[in-house]
């Protein structure tokens, strides 16, 4: 393997400590690793310090609160989302997506805040250093050119956490820490430049995702090159509250064809207090498809790509109606 | 350069080392202690070949910092024959029975795959004694194998399991 370059690994204890050794130049958090040291011995990430989150008591935490709502730390693991009562109880949404995340052992390692934060990938970037040397440097190495997308002045490459989608249908909101603690929903975390795709100042920490009390019915749906371990090339999640014989205040989220999630508000309006018909669904489907504009940058093509968001819509939309029936409403 | 003293217990010995912040778990294992049954493949998180046991979990060595599993307890194929024995009170295993499974189903050629495979098969076995089919993929989805179709090392993990059961 490619040795990593000289760096120090940090271990603290307490939240104080945490926060003092991210504030320092050069400063990168680190999760469970699995996409982070690769990225560093590719070039892909930067870092003179790492700052291992797992020693931190409430980083590592998944409590019900007093109000119902959960809250989940950071550090976390997608294999202790996918296994924990609370989840598979409340959120079983959120327990599918975070089950669809790589294999077996990637989830023992990979946290839910490394999911949520995980770096954008692009087929033209996430090479090894000899291979990208081929090609002129991009917006996210610090160049001015997009290979997927010449004409973009931004980089487009893929945000490709599947427990992203998830969480947004569940509105999900996330806990900050750094100078001043602050708390936003999720959807508003992305930036849309896949450079630059998450919003948070240096020194500042996605500390905890808070689910709902009294969550709505939510699905989620993933499509990717192998079923077995491989990111996603498209993936969808909705939910909606049945009320009063209908469907209320659906959501529909659909990620991994562009830096952020895209909210597909022409189908939640299609979708609210309607009668849910195949045909329906399948409207539904095709507004998400034509909300999304991915680019040639993932593994599979851009036409298979959309196609396959119309159908993850309409099929986790259908995941919703199945979830109603088995519970007899 | 930060250095730091690393403790480990590995396949039931203690060890301590001076090791650079940057090694990972992977590079420990193989340069420093020369076990080389846990393989270098992809170095990235693919291939799984780098599979061994942290605390009992099975990890990938190669995406793993070596000081951020200070103080653990790492097995590797080669412990995990004396882990068998130790669990069954014959300290004297040659081998787990995964591994006498791999070896009479076929489900061996290059070998490169299979001590990752081991370690996730094994752990797999001990979580739960007779895997359906279905469990058997998803558990070994991370390990890629080039040779064998995967066939033959499913039927191994279901005759060890079987063996297991019987003995038990």
């Amino acid at each position: 393997m490619m040795p990593l370059r000289p760096l120090a690994v940090v271990t603290p204890r307490g939240e104080e400590e945490l926060l003092r050794s991210l504030a320092v130049e050069g400063a990168v958090p680190l999760g469970g690793g699995s996409d982070l040291i690769p990225g560093l011995s590719w070039e892909l990430a930067s870092g003179d310090a790492l700052v291992s989150l797992a020693g931190v008591p409430a980083l590592r935490r998944t409590d019900a609160l007093a109000d119902g709502s959960v809250c989940l730390g950071a550090a976390v693991t997608l294999a202790e989302v996918a296994r924990h009562p609370l989840i598979l109880g409340a959120y079983p949404a959120l327990a599918d997506a975070a089950r669809a995340v790589g294999s077996w052992e990637l989830r023992a390692q990979g946290t839910i805040g490394g999911n949520v934060c995980l770096a954008t990938r692009c087929r033209f970037r996430n090479q090894p250093p000899l291979w990208r040397d081929a090609l002129q440097t991009c917006y996210q190495s610090g160049g001015d050119v997009c290979h997927a997308a010449p004409a973009s002045r931004t980089c487009v490459a893929i945000l490709s956490g599947d427990t992203v989608p998830a969480l947004a249908a569940l509105g999900a909101q996330l806990e900050i820490w750094g100078h001043a603690a602050r708390r936003l929903p999720i959807e508003d975390f992305y930036s849309g430049d896949g450079a630059h795709h998450i919003s948070l100042a240096k020194g500042e920490l996605l500390a905890a995702i808070h689910l709902p009390a009294d969550p709505p019915t939510a699905a989620f749906r993933k499509w990717r090159a192998r079923e077995s371990i491989d990111f996603p090339e498209a993936n969808a999640a909705v939910s909606a509250v049945w009320r009063e014989g209908a469907w209320r205040a659906p959501r529909v989220f659909v990620s991994a064809v562009g830096p952020a999630p895209v909210r597909v508000v022409a189908a939640e309006a299609l979708l609210d207090g309607a009668d849910w018909s195949e045909d329906l669904l399948r409207a539904a489907g095709e507004l998400a498809r034509k909300a999304v504009h991915p680019y040639d940058n993932g593994q599979l093509n851009v036409a298979g790509r959309q196609i396959a968001v119309r159908g993850l819509v309409a099929r986790a939309l259908g995941d919703l109606q199945n979830a109603r029936r088995e519970r007899g409403l | 350069m930060p250095e730091s003293v690393l403790r480990l217990i590995v396949n039931g010995r203690p060890q301590q080392l001076v090791a650079a912040d940057e090694m990972t778990l992977l590079e420990v294992v193989r340069d420093r202690l020369h076990l080389h049954g846990t393989k270098d493949g992809c170095a990235a998180g693919s291939c799984g070949s780098c599979t061994l046991w942290v605390d009992g979990v099975p990890r990938l060595a190669c995406v793993t910092l070596a000081k951020t599993v200070q103080d653990c307890e790492i097995v590797t194929i080669e412990g995990l024959a004396g882990w068998w024995g130790k669990q069954h009170a014959a300290d004297a295993a040659e081998l787990h029975p995964l591994q006498a499974a791999f070896a009479e189903q076929g489900a061996v050629q290059c070998g490169f795959c299979t001590p990752g495979m081991v370690m996730g098969g094994a752990a797999l076995l001990r979580d739960t004694p007779s895997p359906s089919r279905a469990q058997i993929q998803e558990a070994l989805s991370g390990h890629l194998c080039r040779c064998t179709g995967y066939e033959q090392i499913i039927r191994a993990v279901q005759a060890a399991g079987r063996r297991m059961l019987d003995e038990a």
